[in-house]
């Protein structure tokens, strides 16, 4: 019996905008095992990222709050935790890194002194971390060098070899590439649980998007990592993930294992997304677009969200949401085509 | 290039500088409309008499031949004379100078102790209640004249609750310590004298808390933006995500990107203050140099002006130096750039 690591249950996230309140997320459900790498894909402002801060809470508030929903990690509520409880969990659970490498690091500091803080607030508890001002104490400077030393480790771990020579640089004295993947070992520095990954790739050049990805692939391998991996790009899901959750205009509206996702897709986007990526076979011509865009989350279409581009479109698609059918072995999809139970 | 070529370099060229700032008030003093020969010799000196003193002082000689010999002795460290003491400019300055020091260098380290954190507490509880009422004060602090405010504090600090001295930088009774840098708590605390140092400390605190005033107002805003700016970088997100404590993230990292803007403020505020002190050293009795280079400016004195004008261009430089300095030290795509 595989073991669940991330279950998140009915989530609601609202955002105050200046035109009224945008309910971006409207009801996830989103389950993954431990030793999943479970892809989450769907169009710009779909609700992706946001699913993926909702875990470590790190959604901004105000503007966005979590209206209702649960996110049982390890079989807790992570949305019940006090402050020092989540920054606990952050450190000994959890890794995520985001999209642009560049920003993610702070410029002012050197590599050593972030990946040394990642190390220690990560492998100890944050009272027992030697403050600033005790530096200069004998124990202190001991517990820098052996976090130092780990460092060095976590940077050989993501292919940067010559790690101790590196490690005293700058941020802006690295590639893109070598910063993601420096952001990657800060991620892992506490052997995390899960591993978020927001789009690691999305700023980096084809060739590093790839190296980047192996390096995943091979830290899936070698440390039994468990990733959410979000992406629009159906090419990465194929190339790394083994389950794959598709939303649309937030809710998860289709999930299943990679092969029997592009195999067999059931709900009518998840179709419209499939054809509409070009293979070697494609035609001039033969691509096809889903019709229409992305519904305005202020004033959301009633029922199905997806009902006004629905090829498929039914009358009761438009007066309720659709719950969730089992349509294949571990492949669930929220749409009225398929009968309840089948 | 190497940071501290860089810097030997910009100290270097300090010397440019106030040649081009010398002439420019060389020029600007000897154009002025007015008399100062005549103001100095009195009403009633005779045509001979104003002569006389003329050509004491060069003043017979053409512009041009003024300004060179000005320079030439400038650098002999002779700065001339008053017209109207007939004292050394080098000693007066060498008496007022620490004065205004000491006054502004104690204002801009309160502004700076007070309003860093002001800002950081501000920017931190952004839109609650703390923010607003460091806002309200800082906008109260840079909305009141300083000279009211001082009066104000005189009533107060000074003459109800009899705290603090009113007024000069000792009491009439005791005696200043002996010069080192002419700056009485300084002097009194390298030579070690408790009582003096504690009197004379007294006598400072009001001044330089009301001259800091209104740059305590502008240090806690700017440090307020630029923390906010600073809380909203990606990479805090990640530093939060990672787990590390929120405390730290913001007293370690956000605080190392504010303070680029803060030193900057702080740097030109310590300008502003050697150049606005007048107005507090008026209303405490305080002999410094705005009381200095006021009373020299009405009576067109023009040798003091001159000595002024070349004190302030070199504090001015050497402090936008140090900013730049210590911005250098804060951020290493300067140092390396």
């Amino acid at each position: 019996m595989p073991e669940t690591l991330l279950d998140i249950q009915a989530l609601h996230v609202e955002f105050k905008t200046f035109d009224g309140v945008s309910k971006v997320l409207a009801g996830v459900d989103l389950r993954m095992e431990r030793g999943d790498v479970l892809g989450l894909v769907g169009e710009t402002g779909c609700g992706k990222s946001l699913t993926a801060l909702a875990v470590p809470r790190l959604i901004p508030t105000p503007p966005g709050k979590i209206t209702s929903g649960r996110v049982l990690f390890n079989g807790e509520d992570v949305l019940q935790k006090s402050p020092n409880e989540m920054q606990r969990l952050r450190a000994k659970h959890l890794g995520m890194i985001f999209q642009d490498p560049t920003t993610n690091l702070n410029p002012l500091f050197t590599i050593r002194e972030q990946l040394v803080d990642a190390v220690l607030y990560q492998r100890m508890d944050a009272q027992h971390v030697p403050g600033r001002w005790k530096g200069f104490l004998p124990s202190a400077r001991q517990t820098r060098l052996n976090a130092a030393r780990r460092a060095v480790e976590l940077l050989g771990l993501v292919g940067i070899s010559d790690g101790d020579k590196r490690i005293s640089d700058y941020p802006h004295q690295f590639s893109g590439g070598m910063r993601q993947r420096v952001l990657i070992a800060m991620a892992l520095a506490g052997e995390p649980d899960l591993l978020i990954a927001d789009e690691p790739t999305t700023a980096l050049d084809v060739t590093i998007q790839a190296q980047i990805l192996n390096l995943i692939n091979d830290l899936v391998k070698r440390l039994g990592l468990s990733v959410l991996l979000i992406t629009h790009n159906l090419g990465v899901v194929a190339h790394t993930c083994t389950r794959v959750a598709v939303m649309y205009a937030g809710r998860v509206i289709e999930q299943a294992p990679v092969r029997e996702l592009f195999k067999n897709p059931k709900h009518p986007y998840t179709r419209g997304l499939l054809q509409a990526v070009p293979t070697r076979h494609t035609q001039r011509g033969d691509l096809q677009g889903i019709a229409g865009s992305i519904p305005n989350l202020n004033t959301p279409p009633g029922g199905c969200r997806f009902h006004p581009r629905c090829p498929q479109v039914m009358d009761r698609c438009q007066v309720a949401v659709p719950s969730n059918v089992v349509v294949g072995q571990d492949h669930r999809t929220e749409c009225y085509l398929y009968p309840e139970g089948a | 290039m190497l940071f501290r070529y860089y810097f030997l370099r910009r100290l270097i060229l300090i010397i440019p500088l106030l040649l081009g700032l010398s002439l420019l008030t060389f020029f600007i003093a000897r154009v002025l409309p007015g008399d100062p020969v005549g103001l100095a010799a009195g009403p009633q000196a005779t045509q001979e008499i104003k002569e006389a003193l003329r050509r004491e002082f060069g003043l017979d000689q053409p512009l041009p031949v003024q300004y060179v010999t000005y320079v030439l002795d400038l650098f002999r460290g002779d700065w001339g004379q008053s017209l109207y003491s007939r004292r050394d400019v080098s000693a007066d300055i060498a008496v007022y100078f620490p004065a205004t020091l000491e006054l502004t260098i104690t204002a801009i380290v309160f502004a700076t102790l007070l309003g860093v954190p002001a800002g950081m507490i501000s920017a931190i509880y952004r839109s609650q209640l703390p923010d607003h009422i460091t806002r309200v004060l800082a906008l109260f602090f840079v909305s009141f004249p300083a000279f009211w405010l001082a009066m104000i504090f005189q009533l107060i600090f000074g003459l109800e609750l009899n705290w603090f001295p009113i007024g000069r930088r000792l009491n009439a009774l005791a005696t200043p310590p002996e010069a080192i840098t002419g700056m009485y708590t300084l002097d009194s605390l390298l030579r070690l004298d408790f009582g003096t140092f504690a009197l004379s400390l007294q006598h400072l605190i009001l001044p330089a808390l009301v001259l800091s005033f209104g740059s305590l107002a502008s240090i806690t805003r700017i440090t307020r933006a630029s923390m906010l700016e600073a809380l909203d970088k990606d990479s805090v997100r990640m530093e939060r995500a990672l787990g590390i404590p929120y405390r730290v993230i913001v007293t370690k990292y956000v605080l190392r990107s504010a303070l680029i803007a803060t030193v900057t403020i702080i740097s030109l505020e310590f300008g502003w203050l050697m150049a606005g002190a007048v107005l507090v050293e008026t209303i405490f009795d305080w002999p410094g140099m705005g009381l200095y280079a006021v009373e020299s400016s009405l009576r067109l004195d023009f040798q003091p002006i001159m000595g002024i004008t070349i004190v302030y261009g070199i504090v001015f430089s050497l402090i936008n130096i140090l900013a730049d300095f210590i911005v250098g030290v804060l951020d290493p795509r300067i140092r390396y750039g």
